[in-house]
Protein backbone atom coordinates (compact mmCIF):
# COMPACT_ATOMS: atom_id res chain seq x y z
CA UNK A 1 0.00 0.00 0.00
CA UNK A 2 1.14 3.66 -1.03
CA UNK A 3 2.22 5.50 2.03
CA UNK A 4 -0.40 8.33 2.33
CA UNK A 5 0.65 12.18 1.06
CA UNK A 6 1.14 13.52 4.62
CA UNK A 7 3.69 10.98 5.24
CA UNK A 8 5.16 11.32 1.93
CA UNK A 9 6.05 14.56 2.59
CA UNK A 10 7.59 14.81 5.26
CA UNK A 11 10.93 16.49 5.98
CA UNK A 12 13.84 15.41 8.65
CA UNK A 13 13.57 18.12 10.73
CA UNK A 14 16.61 20.04 11.33
CA UNK A 15 18.17 23.39 12.80
CA UNK A 16 21.56 24.81 11.04
CA UNK A 17 22.00 21.01 9.74
CA UNK A 18 21.35 19.36 13.48
CA UNK A 19 18.85 16.88 12.82
CA UNK A 20 15.97 16.15 15.51
CA UNK A 21 13.12 14.48 15.67
CA UNK A 22 9.75 16.05 16.60
CA UNK A 23 7.07 15.05 18.81
CA UNK A 24 4.95 18.10 18.38
CA UNK A 25 5.02 21.37 16.86
CA UNK A 26 2.97 24.44 16.39
CA UNK A 27 2.75 27.58 14.70
CA UNK A 28 1.63 30.98 15.30
CA UNK A 29 0.88 34.31 13.56
CA UNK A 30 -1.35 36.36 12.88
CA UNK A 31 -2.08 40.16 12.14
CA UNK A 32 -1.26 42.99 14.60
CA UNK A 33 -4.46 44.55 14.78
CA UNK A 34 -5.14 48.06 16.35
CA UNK A 35 -8.88 48.59 17.82
CA UNK A 36 -9.79 51.91 17.74
CA UNK A 37 -13.22 52.68 20.17
CA UNK A 38 -14.32 56.45 19.26
CA UNK A 39 -16.45 58.25 21.97
CA UNK A 40 -20.56 58.25 20.89
CA UNK A 41 -20.10 55.35 17.92
CA UNK A 42 -21.04 52.16 17.96
CA UNK A 43 -18.79 51.09 15.64
CA UNK A 44 -15.33 50.24 16.16
CA UNK A 45 -12.36 50.34 13.68
CA UNK A 46 -10.14 47.44 13.68
CA UNK A 47 -6.51 48.88 11.93
CA UNK A 48 -4.08 46.32 10.34
CA UNK A 49 -0.47 46.98 11.19
CA UNK A 50 0.29 44.08 8.88
CA UNK A 51 1.38 40.38 9.64
CA UNK A 52 2.60 38.99 13.25
CA UNK A 53 6.15 37.43 13.05
CA UNK A 54 5.40 34.08 13.15
CA UNK A 55 6.39 31.87 15.81
CA UNK A 56 7.08 27.93 16.24
CA UNK A 57 7.00 26.13 18.61
CA UNK A 58 8.74 22.33 18.60
CA UNK A 59 8.63 19.55 21.29
CA UNK A 60 12.00 18.05 19.40
CA UNK A 61 13.43 15.24 21.24
CA UNK A 62 17.04 13.36 20.85
CA UNK A 63 16.25 9.76 21.35
CA UNK A 64 19.29 7.03 21.91
CA UNK A 65 19.27 4.37 19.03
CA UNK A 66 21.80 1.25 19.15
CA UNK A 67 22.42 2.20 15.34
CA UNK A 68 21.74 5.32 14.54
CA UNK A 69 22.96 7.51 17.53
CA UNK A 70 24.60 5.35 19.89
CA UNK A 71 25.70 8.52 21.58
CA UNK A 72 22.53 10.55 21.75
CA UNK A 73 24.82 12.97 24.68
CA UNK A 74 26.68 14.12 21.80
CA UNK A 75 23.97 14.44 19.39
CA UNK A 76 21.89 16.42 22.19
CA UNK A 77 25.45 18.93 22.64
CA UNK A 78 25.40 19.43 19.11
CA UNK A 79 21.85 20.43 18.96
CA UNK A 80 22.49 22.53 22.00
CA UNK A 81 25.59 24.22 20.32
CA UNK A 82 23.12 25.20 17.27
CA UNK A 83 20.73 26.86 19.05
CA UNK A 84 23.09 28.36 21.26
CA UNK A 85 25.16 29.92 18.58
CA UNK A 86 25.59 33.73 17.48
CA UNK A 87 25.51 33.13 13.82
CA UNK A 88 22.67 35.00 12.68
CA UNK A 89 18.91 33.24 11.69
CA UNK A 90 19.55 29.63 10.95
CA UNK A 91 17.36 27.13 8.90
CA UNK A 92 14.73 25.20 9.97
CA UNK A 93 13.65 22.13 8.24
CA UNK A 94 10.44 21.77 9.34
CA UNK A 95 8.57 18.01 8.98
CA UNK A 96 5.42 19.62 7.80
CA UNK A 97 5.78 22.93 7.67
CA UNK A 98 8.35 23.58 4.75
CA UNK A 99 11.65 25.68 5.39
CA UNK A 100 12.09 28.83 7.02
CA UNK A 101 15.35 31.02 7.99
CA UNK A 102 14.83 31.88 11.56
CA UNK A 103 16.28 32.68 15.27
CA UNK A 104 15.76 31.05 18.29
CA UNK A 105 14.13 33.01 20.82
CA UNK A 106 14.06 30.20 23.87
CA UNK A 107 14.86 26.85 24.24
CA UNK A 108 14.49 24.09 27.12
CA UNK A 109 16.49 20.78 27.29
CA UNK A 110 14.88 18.16 29.75
CA UNK A 111 16.06 14.90 30.73
CA UNK A 112 14.14 12.29 32.95
CA UNK A 113 16.13 9.64 33.79
CA UNK A 114 13.95 7.96 36.07
CA UNK A 115 11.16 7.57 33.75
CA UNK A 116 13.25 7.32 30.76
CA UNK A 117 16.79 7.17 30.21
CA UNK A 118 18.38 8.09 26.57
CA UNK A 119 16.21 10.76 25.98
CA UNK A 120 16.64 14.03 25.88
CA UNK A 121 13.50 16.58 25.32
CA UNK A 122 13.35 20.16 23.78
CA UNK A 123 11.04 22.55 23.97
CA UNK A 124 12.03 25.03 21.96
CA UNK A 125 10.39 28.46 20.31
CA UNK A 126 11.94 29.98 17.00
CA UNK A 127 10.78 33.48 15.53
CA UNK A 128 10.59 34.29 11.84
CA UNK A 129 14.25 35.81 11.35
CA UNK A 130 12.75 38.06 8.37
CA UNK A 131 14.88 40.77 7.19
CA UNK A 132 16.08 44.57 7.93
CA UNK A 133 13.08 46.97 7.07
CA UNK A 134 15.15 49.85 6.13
CA UNK A 135 18.44 49.34 3.92
CA UNK A 136 21.51 49.73 5.70
CA UNK A 137 24.81 50.93 4.34
CA UNK A 138 26.86 48.57 3.10
CA UNK A 139 30.28 49.32 1.32
CA UNK A 140 30.70 48.93 -2.13
CA UNK A 141 33.34 46.13 -2.34
CA UNK A 142 33.31 45.32 -5.75
CA UNK A 143 34.86 48.56 -7.16
CA UNK A 144 37.56 48.27 -4.26
CA UNK A 145 38.39 45.33 -6.19
CA UNK A 146 37.89 46.98 -9.60
CA UNK A 147 40.55 50.37 -8.25
CA UNK A 148 42.82 47.61 -6.68
CA UNK A 149 43.18 45.92 -9.82
CA UNK A 150 43.75 48.76 -12.12
CA UNK A 151 45.90 50.00 -10.10
CA UNK A 152 48.06 46.99 -10.01
CA UNK A 153 48.38 47.25 -13.69
CA UNK A 154 51.07 49.71 -13.65
CA UNK A 155 53.06 48.21 -10.43
CA UNK A 156 53.48 45.32 -12.86
CA UNK A 157 54.59 46.95 -15.79
CA UNK A 158 57.24 48.12 -13.37
CA UNK A 159 58.37 45.18 -11.76
CA UNK A 160 62.47 44.56 -11.79
CA UNK A 161 62.05 41.51 -14.53
CA UNK A 162 60.32 44.50 -17.22
CA UNK A 163 62.88 46.98 -16.02
CA UNK A 164 65.98 44.37 -15.94
CA UNK A 165 65.18 43.93 -20.18
CA UNK A 166 66.29 47.34 -20.89
CA UNK A 167 63.97 49.15 -22.95
CA UNK A 168 61.88 51.93 -21.40
CA UNK A 169 58.29 51.43 -20.60
CA UNK A 170 55.65 54.37 -21.47
CA UNK A 171 53.34 55.12 -19.00
CA UNK A 172 49.69 52.91 -18.91
CA UNK A 173 47.22 54.09 -20.83
CA UNK A 174 43.94 52.65 -20.06
CA UNK A 175 42.22 50.99 -22.62
CA UNK A 176 40.57 53.05 -25.62
CA UNK A 177 41.84 56.50 -24.31
CA UNK A 178 43.37 59.03 -25.92
CA UNK A 179 47.72 59.17 -24.88
CA UNK A 180 48.34 62.15 -22.97
CA UNK A 181 44.69 62.72 -21.81
CA UNK A 182 45.22 62.91 -17.66
CA UNK A 183 41.86 60.92 -17.62
CA UNK A 184 43.58 57.88 -19.59
CA UNK A 185 47.09 57.33 -17.51
CA UNK A 186 46.70 55.17 -14.83
CA UNK B 1 70.66 43.69 -19.02
CA UNK B 2 69.10 43.61 -22.55
CA UNK B 3 67.35 41.09 -24.59
CA UNK B 4 69.61 39.03 -26.67
CA UNK B 5 68.22 37.67 -30.14
CA UNK B 6 67.26 34.26 -28.38
CA UNK B 7 65.49 35.48 -25.62
CA UNK B 8 63.42 38.17 -27.70
CA UNK B 9 62.45 35.63 -30.37
CA UNK B 10 61.39 33.06 -27.02
CA UNK B 11 59.65 36.22 -25.44
CA UNK B 12 57.43 36.97 -28.80
CA UNK B 13 57.04 33.16 -28.77
CA UNK B 14 55.57 33.30 -25.52
CA UNK B 15 53.66 36.59 -26.19
CA UNK B 16 52.13 34.82 -29.47
CA UNK B 17 50.93 31.73 -27.54
CA UNK B 18 49.33 34.27 -24.57
CA UNK B 19 47.60 36.06 -27.40
CA UNK B 20 46.22 33.19 -28.98
CA UNK B 21 45.20 31.73 -25.87
CA UNK B 22 43.28 34.72 -25.39
CA UNK B 23 41.83 34.58 -28.66
CA UNK B 24 40.42 31.14 -28.45
CA UNK B 25 39.27 31.62 -25.21
CA UNK B 26 36.87 34.19 -25.94
CA UNK B 27 33.22 33.28 -26.07
CA UNK B 28 32.44 33.03 -30.14
CA UNK B 29 28.97 34.67 -29.19
CA UNK B 30 31.08 37.74 -28.22
CA UNK B 31 33.24 38.16 -31.25
CA UNK B 32 30.75 40.34 -32.94
CA UNK B 33 30.17 43.14 -30.38
CA UNK B 34 31.71 46.54 -30.71
CA UNK B 35 34.01 45.26 -27.66
CA UNK B 36 34.76 42.22 -29.20
CA UNK B 37 35.94 43.47 -32.35
CA UNK B 38 38.37 46.19 -30.66
CA UNK B 39 39.82 43.04 -29.23
CA UNK B 40 40.25 41.24 -31.85
CA UNK B 41 42.01 44.25 -33.52
CA UNK B 42 43.82 45.15 -30.49
CA UNK B 43 45.80 42.05 -30.33
CA UNK B 44 46.18 41.40 -34.18
CA UNK B 45 48.03 44.89 -34.30
CA UNK B 46 50.16 43.47 -30.81
CA UNK B 47 50.79 40.18 -32.63
CA UNK B 48 52.29 41.89 -35.75
CA UNK B 49 54.69 44.39 -33.98
CA UNK B 50 55.21 42.29 -30.85
CA UNK B 51 59.07 42.26 -31.30
CA UNK B 52 59.67 45.87 -31.73
CA UNK B 53 56.90 46.34 -28.99
CA UNK B 54 59.65 44.42 -26.88
CA UNK B 55 62.88 45.75 -27.99
CA UNK B 56 62.51 48.60 -29.02
CA UNK B 57 59.42 50.34 -28.20
CA UNK B 58 58.16 49.19 -24.81
CA UNK B 59 54.85 49.87 -25.52
CA UNK B 60 54.29 45.95 -25.26
CA UNK B 61 53.40 45.66 -22.01
CA UNK B 62 50.53 48.60 -22.12
CA UNK B 63 49.58 47.19 -25.14
CA UNK B 64 49.81 43.62 -23.81
CA UNK B 65 47.34 45.05 -20.53
CA UNK B 66 45.14 46.97 -23.07
CA UNK B 67 44.63 43.28 -24.78
CA UNK B 68 43.09 41.65 -21.62
CA UNK B 69 41.32 44.55 -20.62
CA UNK B 70 39.26 44.57 -23.77
CA UNK B 71 39.13 40.42 -23.63
CA UNK B 72 37.11 40.58 -20.28
CA UNK B 73 35.20 44.21 -21.71
CA UNK B 74 34.19 41.37 -24.79
CA UNK B 75 32.74 38.74 -22.69
CA UNK B 76 35.72 36.87 -21.00
CA UNK B 77 34.44 34.32 -18.72
CA UNK B 78 36.13 33.06 -15.65
CA UNK B 79 36.97 29.63 -16.50
CA UNK B 80 38.17 30.53 -20.02
CA UNK B 81 40.46 33.54 -18.41
CA UNK B 82 41.23 31.27 -15.42
CA UNK B 83 42.52 28.45 -18.53
CA UNK B 84 44.05 30.81 -19.92
CA UNK B 85 46.53 31.79 -16.49
CA UNK B 86 46.63 28.12 -16.23
CA UNK B 87 48.03 27.64 -19.22
CA UNK B 88 50.70 30.36 -19.29
CA UNK B 89 52.19 29.37 -15.95
CA UNK B 90 52.48 25.73 -17.55
CA UNK B 91 55.25 27.45 -20.14
CA UNK B 92 59.02 27.39 -19.05
CA UNK B 93 60.69 29.86 -20.49
CA UNK B 94 64.47 30.26 -20.04
CA UNK B 95 65.39 33.76 -20.97
CA UNK B 96 64.82 37.01 -19.37
CA UNK B 97 62.34 38.22 -21.60
CA UNK B 98 60.15 35.08 -21.66
CA UNK B 99 59.83 35.00 -17.79
CA UNK B 100 58.71 38.59 -17.67
CA UNK B 101 56.21 38.32 -20.15
CA UNK B 102 54.46 34.98 -18.36
CA UNK B 103 54.78 36.84 -15.30
CA UNK B 104 53.29 40.01 -16.58
CA UNK B 105 50.60 37.80 -18.63
CA UNK B 106 49.92 35.92 -15.25
CA UNK B 107 49.67 39.01 -13.53
CA UNK B 108 47.39 40.99 -15.69
CA UNK B 109 45.11 37.59 -16.12
CA UNK B 110 44.75 37.62 -11.81
CA UNK B 111 43.64 41.75 -12.24
CA UNK B 112 41.19 40.24 -15.41
CA UNK B 113 40.04 37.65 -13.11
CA UNK B 114 39.60 39.89 -10.15
CA UNK B 115 37.15 42.09 -11.97
CA UNK B 116 35.33 39.24 -13.67
CA UNK B 117 34.43 37.95 -9.88
CA UNK B 118 33.94 41.53 -9.27
CA UNK B 119 31.05 41.74 -11.56
CA UNK B 120 29.50 38.36 -11.25
CA UNK B 121 26.52 37.89 -9.76
CA UNK B 122 26.00 34.89 -7.27
CA UNK B 123 22.99 33.39 -6.12
CA UNK B 124 24.16 31.21 -3.40
CA UNK B 125 27.06 31.55 -0.76
CA UNK B 126 28.12 28.16 -2.06
CA UNK B 127 28.88 29.70 -5.44
CA UNK B 128 31.02 32.06 -3.53
CA UNK B 129 32.57 29.67 -1.58
CA UNK B 130 33.99 27.81 -4.86
CA UNK B 131 34.53 31.28 -6.35
CA UNK B 132 36.55 32.24 -3.39
CA UNK B 133 38.64 28.46 -2.97
CA UNK B 134 39.72 28.77 -7.41
CA UNK B 135 40.60 32.45 -7.35
CA UNK B 136 42.92 32.32 -3.89
CA UNK B 137 44.37 29.63 -5.72
CA UNK B 138 44.82 30.86 -8.43
CA UNK B 139 46.85 33.97 -6.77
CA UNK B 140 49.49 31.13 -5.20
CA UNK B 141 51.68 30.60 -7.54
CA UNK B 142 51.80 34.84 -8.98
CA UNK B 143 52.73 35.70 -4.92
CA UNK B 144 55.21 32.83 -4.67
CA UNK B 145 57.06 34.24 -7.82
CA UNK B 146 57.08 37.50 -7.15
CA UNK B 147 58.60 36.74 -3.57
CA UNK B 148 61.11 34.76 -5.31
CA UNK B 149 62.28 37.76 -8.02
CA UNK B 150 62.30 39.96 -4.99
CA UNK B 151 59.62 41.84 -6.17
CA UNK B 152 58.00 43.72 -3.46
CA UNK B 153 55.59 46.18 -4.84
CA UNK B 154 54.17 43.14 -7.16
CA UNK B 155 53.95 41.08 -3.91
CA UNK B 156 52.44 43.63 -1.89
CA UNK B 157 49.97 44.54 -4.91
CA UNK B 158 48.89 40.67 -5.39
CA UNK B 159 48.24 40.16 -1.36
CA UNK B 160 46.37 43.66 -1.78
CA UNK B 161 43.88 42.25 -4.79
CA UNK B 162 43.68 39.10 -3.87
CA UNK B 163 42.69 40.68 0.03
CA UNK B 164 40.03 43.14 -1.99
CA UNK B 165 38.83 39.82 -3.81
CA UNK B 166 38.03 37.84 -0.74
CA UNK B 167 36.67 40.66 1.05
CA UNK B 168 33.94 41.44 -1.50
CA UNK B 169 33.49 38.17 -1.77
CA UNK B 170 32.85 37.36 1.69
CA UNK B 171 30.83 40.60 2.13
CA UNK B 172 28.64 39.14 -0.90
CA UNK B 173 28.24 35.89 1.06
CA UNK B 174 26.21 37.11 3.88
CA UNK B 175 23.55 37.88 2.44
CA UNK B 176 22.81 35.21 -0.01
CA UNK B 177 21.23 31.62 0.90
CA UNK B 178 22.50 28.50 0.92
CA UNK B 179 22.60 25.47 -1.28
CA UNK B 180 20.26 22.79 0.77
CA UNK B 181 19.42 19.10 0.04
CA UNK B 182 15.32 17.97 0.28
CA UNK B 183 14.44 14.26 0.33
CA UNK B 184 11.28 13.12 -0.68
CA UNK B 185 9.93 9.56 -0.98
CA UNK B 186 8.62 9.13 -4.79
CA UNK B 187 9.46 11.77 -7.81
CA UNK B 188 7.95 15.29 -7.92
CA UNK B 189 7.17 18.05 -10.39
CA UNK B 190 9.49 20.99 -9.66
CA UNK B 191 6.08 23.13 -9.67
CA UNK B 192 4.71 20.98 -6.64
CA UNK B 193 8.73 21.02 -5.52
CA UNK B 194 8.32 25.24 -5.57
CA UNK B 195 5.15 25.29 -4.00
CA UNK B 196 6.57 22.96 -1.30
CA UNK B 197 9.34 24.58 -0.41
CA UNK B 198 8.60 28.09 -0.52
CA UNK B 199 5.32 28.30 -0.57
CA UNK B 200 5.14 29.70 -3.75
CA UNK B 201 4.84 28.11 -7.79
CA UNK B 202 7.06 30.78 -8.96
CA UNK B 203 10.57 28.90 -8.40
CA UNK B 204 9.70 25.57 -10.37
CA UNK B 205 11.83 27.12 -13.32
CA UNK B 206 15.03 27.90 -10.92
CA UNK B 207 14.74 24.41 -8.87
CA UNK B 208 14.51 22.50 -12.29
CA UNK B 209 17.46 24.21 -13.46
CA UNK B 210 19.49 23.57 -10.25
CA UNK B 211 19.52 20.21 -10.21
CA UNK B 212 20.04 20.27 -14.10
CA UNK B 213 16.98 17.86 -15.20
CA UNK B 214 16.01 17.09 -18.59
CA UNK B 215 12.24 17.21 -17.68
CA UNK B 216 11.13 19.37 -14.92
CA UNK B 217 7.93 16.67 -13.96
CA UNK B 218 10.00 14.45 -12.85
CA UNK B 219 12.38 15.47 -10.56
CA UNK B 220 13.97 13.03 -8.35
CA UNK B 221 15.74 13.30 -4.52
CA UNK B 222 17.65 15.04 -3.46
CA UNK B 223 16.55 18.12 -4.50
CA UNK B 224 19.24 20.82 -4.75
CA UNK B 225 17.44 24.01 -3.59
CA UNK B 226 18.12 27.14 -2.23
CA UNK B 227 17.48 27.29 1.43
CA UNK B 228 15.42 30.92 1.22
Amino acid sequence: MALPLWRQNLQPASFRGVPFFVHTDAKASGRRIVEHEFPKADIPFAEDMGRRARRFRVAAYILYSPSVTPDYQAARDNLINALESGAGPGLLVHPTLGVDMVVVDTFSDTERLQEAGGISEFEIEFLEAGSTAFSTPVANTNAAVNTTAQAAIPTFQSSPSIASLGVPTPPAILPGATPGSPLGTL
Amino acid sequence: MTITNTALNEGVSIGTGVINKLLAALPSAASNFPSGTSFVAAAGKLLESMASEIAVTGAFWVDLANVFELARKAGMTYASMDSVRAATEALTPIGNAGQAIQDYAIQMSLVELSQILAATTFTSRDGIDAALTTVSAAFLGAIETAANNFDWASYQTLIALRGAVAIDLNSREQTLPRIVFFNFPVTRPALWLSQRIYGSGDRAVEIAAENNVSNPLFMASPIRALSS
